[in-house]
């Protein structure tokens, strides 16, 4: 049928099918900033036009419901190259990260100020109530009106954005916009749904109805033969080769224990086939024709059914070790049943597959036994945490086609040369045969760390050779993606009267579900990015993971640090009440400051010898001592309603940056022939500011401006290897890459200027707006003529700086984060009015998006805190497998007194001072909650998600 | 603007397009339909690079009307490619005898051949010269194409002829 009718000012005329949805139409007419990040559930916004003047939901609307309307979408905001007001405000305001929500943000945002120039805070809550932002959080949006707002009155901003840092820098430090902050916000081609030729086949994947079974029987003739099927995949003809989905440098610290497809199902959700057909209808046509039958068996969901005696197996196949085999091995694995498969160890991780142990973990300092009897008081409690979502607006997804013969993966990734050695090894084919480029990511979160879709995608490519699109469903998106590892933790405590520690112990018992990808380093990081916090001589720690069939975990910002500082820190404030110790006072007492040699770490390498280091720059103490008087600690508050009860609470948080020894960043920055300059970095930038980090290094190094500066980063085929964007490793060993090839180009441009100007070297200097200039003689050479000669004619050729980055010395961040809550004691309810994030990132080079992503770490952290659970009913299949179920925090649940603040401290290692900044964030919002609500109303509660009806059983008024 | 409804098959498939009426079946191709092999030359019909088959004859598809197609049985370079992907005999026979250098003529005398590599009786060298001399290459000097056509028309009747 036609429709006609105007969108964004132009008439169109469209033929659209009866039942397709307003946004496919959009989609039709090349309007991709209007995307879908829900499945037409109504919930997350990112489809979000404005039809007939209202905001609406494009996916809940028909396209014939268009006839006669007006529509506008984000493409009507920016005029050619020139964004609008709002659009620059949400990048100076650091909200645009990786954004997959800011076009339809800043549609709402234009429409809202042209009704209401003087909006206020309650009209942007209202009109971004139906829009969910998990990167940025939403504190800064109100910033960015009022931004919108003063620039609209008179031109310029007067609000301040962030605080600005080293007065000697021009660009680290400074609020500059994020250079990818254009056409992100915009909405101009970015993510590799934007990249997808609309004739690629696509593939859909059929997935296991049971946690635990084997398939006995699969018949894929029917499908076959139906229309435009291209192949279908299966384990009876998938590639019989082992590997994980976890990309973590090589060899990798968890075992081979999948193929692309395996005759055992592990949990609801296992991949049972892939079919690829020339569209989706076909697709999933294809795939209701395809018959199964499965041999069903006894699934075990928790730690405790996957320790029982006599459980069932999760991994039951044959262990085999590519280094490091131990004894007793072909006795071990003797009458393994094929149908499981295999689980290969790359080195051994301590595992007992017979007995659903993936991984074990141990180590100690000093002598526990001997702490807890020197203790006054010695503790023990047990914390449990919940299988959360990493819930990323853009879902998983890929684009996988044949180039110049060659497989070319557009990923959404943050991990895109793991991503490439993890595909060519499925595959069977060498490395050069792959390129993966890393497009645009709209939301990791960790869940981006693990080749989920890559794998099955791009050998399907390799072997049809046809370019294929797969787009996982957001039900996928629960059911068979990363996760948070639910874990339950121990931790017994022991300390003197006066509150000194003497004794801690932590038992870890992690849930890995049905395969080990991280199982070993998620579990070791509650214990490695906690316990360093601590200057206890006594210290012990064990780690197990278990197999179960819950759906898959894997990465989640943080990395298992959020629920070990759940449970240490909880356990600390704990003791103090025990104590009758002042829990600030306790923390004051045991926290580590510079120079305390962290032994700790000797045992808490990735699988290997940890290195112990001192801790350098540490700005905990600040922290502690800042928060607790923005909050008025100590001070008890009192609300006008008796029924509402107030707490306040705290904790300590750290995390690294990056893995020294472990990781490794490489980078090239080239002069172009007119002596601006192209970075080229292995790092992959994920929303985070990255690519501003290395623009910024090189900026202030050659001294030139930023827009003389461009960057390509996260290509397999034009950058260098980089282990990758995660363990917070971006700003320190990226940063720190490219920081070393601007000095080494630097170095450079200067030997090439000397002589071409006939100068000793120490006479030389860099100048802005970018030259060479003499102290001696005063002659300046500006680069475009420096280039020039040294390209043309008999020049010495391109100038080129090298950086490789690689380091044992940690940079550790620290930090305190601060919440005050109010508990009703009637219902239960909990409101967390003040929440305050004070962290020590050393040089915050992007202060803006530092504190933009501080509030949406601790955001996310307050959505796993107090509502996010992937609840599971007795099948295992997870009864919260949409947003509406899940419990994502919106814009009304944010705290109302929000701050996030900048801790001043330098780094001795980092780039210019720099430390990592984000994961850190998410390790506060529990402990700080949970002894908040003990301060309130007296009641712990040691797990996730702490509900009203958990406060209230504790309470003692329900059963 | 008027646009208009046509249903074709498009190598071996029905496919439906809404088109405007004034459109060429090479901006169909090229755009809704995705298919790259069809090469923009000249817009008037005098280099051949968009040849395609039209209910198995090569006609120069930018001097062809979208409209037209209704009901046509179309074929591009991308369904002369073998169903895996691999190349066909024709295609193949290009590479191997460096009929192919910047490559940009080369889908469209490919199309252009495909009667001729279809003949029962062997052509010759004037005769396929005459069968491409709608299409344009500014590269190979055309004998190494000619070298192309020819050799597979002779190995495609060798084979019928063994049956």
């Amino acid at each position: 049928m036609i429709v006609r009718c105007i969108v964004n000012g132009k008439n169109v005329e469209v033929n659209v099918a009866p039942h397709e949805t307003l946004r496919k139409m959009l989609l039709s007419l090349g309007h991709f900033a209007v995307r879908d990040s829900d499945d037409g559930e109504g919930f997350a916004g990112s489809d979000t036009v404005i039809f007939n003047d209202r905001p609406l939901y494009s996916n809940l609307l028909l396209a014939a419901e268009a006839e006669g309307a007006t529509i506008r979408t984000p493409d009507s905001l920016a005029t050619g190259r020139e964004l609008n007001v709002v659009q620059e405000a949400m990048i100076d305001a650091g909200v645009v990260q990786s954004a997959y929500n800011a076009p339809a943000a800043a549609l709402l945002l234009t429409w809202l100020l042209e009704k209401k120039p003087n909006a206020s805070r309650s009209d942007v809550a209202e009109v971004l109530s139906g829009i969910f932002i998990r990167d940025a959080g939403y504190e800064h949006y109100y910033l960015a009106v009022e931004l919108a707002k003063e620039k609209l009155r008179s031109g310029k901003y007067s609000s301040t954005i962030a605080p600005e840092f080293r007065d000697h820098l021009k660009y680290v430090g400074k609020v500059k916009p994020k250079v990818d902050g254009r056409q992100l916000v915009a909405g101009w081609r970015s993510y590799v749904e934007d990249r997808v030729d609309p004739n690629a086949c696509s593939m859909v994947l059929l997935r296991s109805p049971y946690a635990h079974a084997y398939i006995t029987k699969i018949d894929t003739s029917e499908a076959e033969k139906m229309d435009g099927v291209v192949t279908i995949i299966t384990a009876a003809n998938c590639p019989d080769v082992f590997y994980m989905s976890a990309g973590q440098g090589n060899p990798e610290p968890s075992p081979y224990d999948r193929r692309l497809f395996n005759w055992k199902m592990r949990h609801v959700g296992d991949r049972v086939a892939a079919i690829v057909a020339e569209t989706e209808e076909q697709a999933i046509a294809a795939r209701e024709k395809i018959v199964v039958e499965y041999e069903v068996l006894k699934p075990i969901f928790t730690v405790e059914e996957a320790m029982a005696e006599g459980a069932p197996i999760v991994q039951n196949g044959a262990a085999e070790y590519l280094s490091g085999e131990p004894e007793g091995l072909a006795e071990y694995n003797k009458g393994v049943d094929p149908r499981e498969g295999k689980i290969i160890y790359p080195f051994p991780l301590h595992g007992d597959n017979r007995r659903n142990i993936a991984s074990r973990a141990t180590g100690a300092i000093g002598d526990i036994e001997k702490g807890f009897a020197e203790a006054d008081e010695v503790i023990e409690r047990t914390y449990q945490t919940s299988q959360i979502q990493c819930t990323p607006l853009e879902v998983h997804l890929c684009y996988t086609k044949i180039d110049n013969d060659r497989l070319v993966i557009h990923a959404s990734t943050q991990v895109p040369f793991h991503t490439r050695r993890i595909v060519a090894r499925v595959c069977g084919i060498a490395e050069n045969k792959i390129r993966v480029i890393k497009e645009k990511v709209g939301g990791g979160y960790g869940s981006k760390q693990d080749i989920l879709v890559e794998d099955v995608a791009g050998y399907a490519t390799w072997i049809t050779r046809r370019p294929i699109y797969y787009r996982n469903t957001r039900e996928e998106e629960f059911i068979a993606n990363s996760t948070r590892h639910p874990m339950r933790i121990t931790v017994k405590m022991g300390a003197k009267k006066g509150g000194q520690l003497t004794s801690v112990y932590m038992d870890v018992r992690a849930n890995t579900g049905p395969y080990g990808n991280h199982c070993l380093t998620v579990p070791m990081n509650a214990c490695s990015k906690t316990l360093p916090l601590l200057n206890c001589p006594n210290i012990a720690f064990d780690v197990t993971t278990y197999y179960t069939n819950i759906p898959p975990t894997g990465a989640y910002q943080g990395y298992g640090a959020p629920k070990g500082s759940f449970a240490l820190m909880t356990c600390l404030a704990e003791m103090a009440s025990v104590l009758k110790v002042d829990p600030l006072e306790m923390a004051k007492i045991n926290h580590v400051e510079r120079g305390f040699m962290l032994e700790i770490l000797k045992s808490l390498g990735e699988g290997r010898e940890g290195t112990p280091v001192p801790v350098g720059s540490c700005g905990l103490r600040k922290a502690l001592d800042l928060g607790a008087k923005m909050i008025d600690w100590g001070k008890k508050e009192v609300c006008e309603d008796p029924n509402w009860k107030v707490g306040k609470g705290f904790a300590m948080i750290q995390q690294g940056s990056g893995l020294p020894g472990l990781d490794h960043s490489m980078c090239d920055v080239v002069m172009n022939t007119d002596g601006t300059f192209m970075v080229h970095s292995g790092g992959a930038d994920i929303g985070t500011g990255l690519d501003t980090i290395s623009v910024k290094c090189v900026s202030e190094v050659m001294c030139v401006e930023m827009d003389k500066v461009s960057i390509l980063s996260g290509d397999t085929d034009n950058t260098m290897f980089d282990t990758g964007a995660y363990a917070s490793s971006g700003t320190y060993f990226s940063g720190g890459a490219t920081l070393k090839a601007a000095l080494n180009l630097k170095e450079k441009v200067l030997a090439e200027a000397a002589l071409q100007m006939e100068e000793a070297v120490e006479d030389l200097s860099l100048q802005a707006p970018g030259e060479v200039v003499s102290k001696k003689s005063g002659k300046v050479l500006p680069y475009g003529e420096l280039i020039h000669q040294a390209v043309s004619g008999l020049g010495r050729g391109q100038l080129v700086g090298y950086g490789s980055f690689a380091t044992e010395d940690a940079a550790i961040p620290y930090g305190a984060h601060f919440a005050q809550v109010a508990v009703n004691v009637k219902t239960g309810a909990i409101r967390v009015d003040k929440f305050y994030a004070l962290q020590d990132a050393g040089t915050p080079i992007n202060p803006e998006l530092a504190l933009t992503q501080m509030y949406g770490a601790a955001q996310k952290s307050l959505g796993h805190t107090l509502y996010e659970d992937m609840a599971l009913d007795e099948e295992g299949r997870c009864i919260a497998a949409n947003f509406t179920n899940y419990g994502v925090p919106m814009i009304s649940e944010a705290p109302a007194d929000f701050k996030a603040v900048l801790i001043d401290e330098n780094d001795e290692f980092g780039p210019f001072g720099a430390k990592s900044i984000s994961e850190i964030a998410t390790n506060g919002a529990a402990p700080a909650v949970a002894n908040a609500i003990y301060d309130a109303v007296g009641v712990w509660i040691r797990s996730w998600p702490i509900t009203p009806e958990k406060i209230l059983r504790e309470m003692g008024k329900i059963t | 603007m008027t646009k208009k409804s046509i249903k074709c098959r498009v190598n071996g498939v029905n496919r439906e397009y809404f088109v405007d009426v004034r459109s060429s079946l090479m901006d169909l191709l090229r755009g809704p339909a995705g298919l790259d092999s069809i090469k923009h030359g000249c817009d008037v019909g005098e280099c051949g690079a968009c040849t395609v088959l039209i209910n198995g004859r090569p006609f120069n598809s930018c001097i062809y009307l979208a409209v037209w197609a209704e009901g046509k049985e179309i074929v591009t370079l991308e369904g002369v490619t073998n169903p895996d992907g691999s190349l066909s005999d024709i295609q193949q026979a290009f590479v191997d005898e460096g009929a192919v250098q910047c490559g940009i003529c080369t889908p469209g005398f490919i199309m252009a051949s495909i009667p001729i590599i279809n003949q029962e009786t062997p052509s010759t060298r004037e005769e396929i010269r005459r069968q491409i001399s709608g299409n344009l290459c500014r590269c190979t000097g055309y004998q190494k194409i000619v070298d192309a056509i020819e050799k597979t028309q002779k190995k495609r009747i060798a084979e019928k002829k063994k049956g």
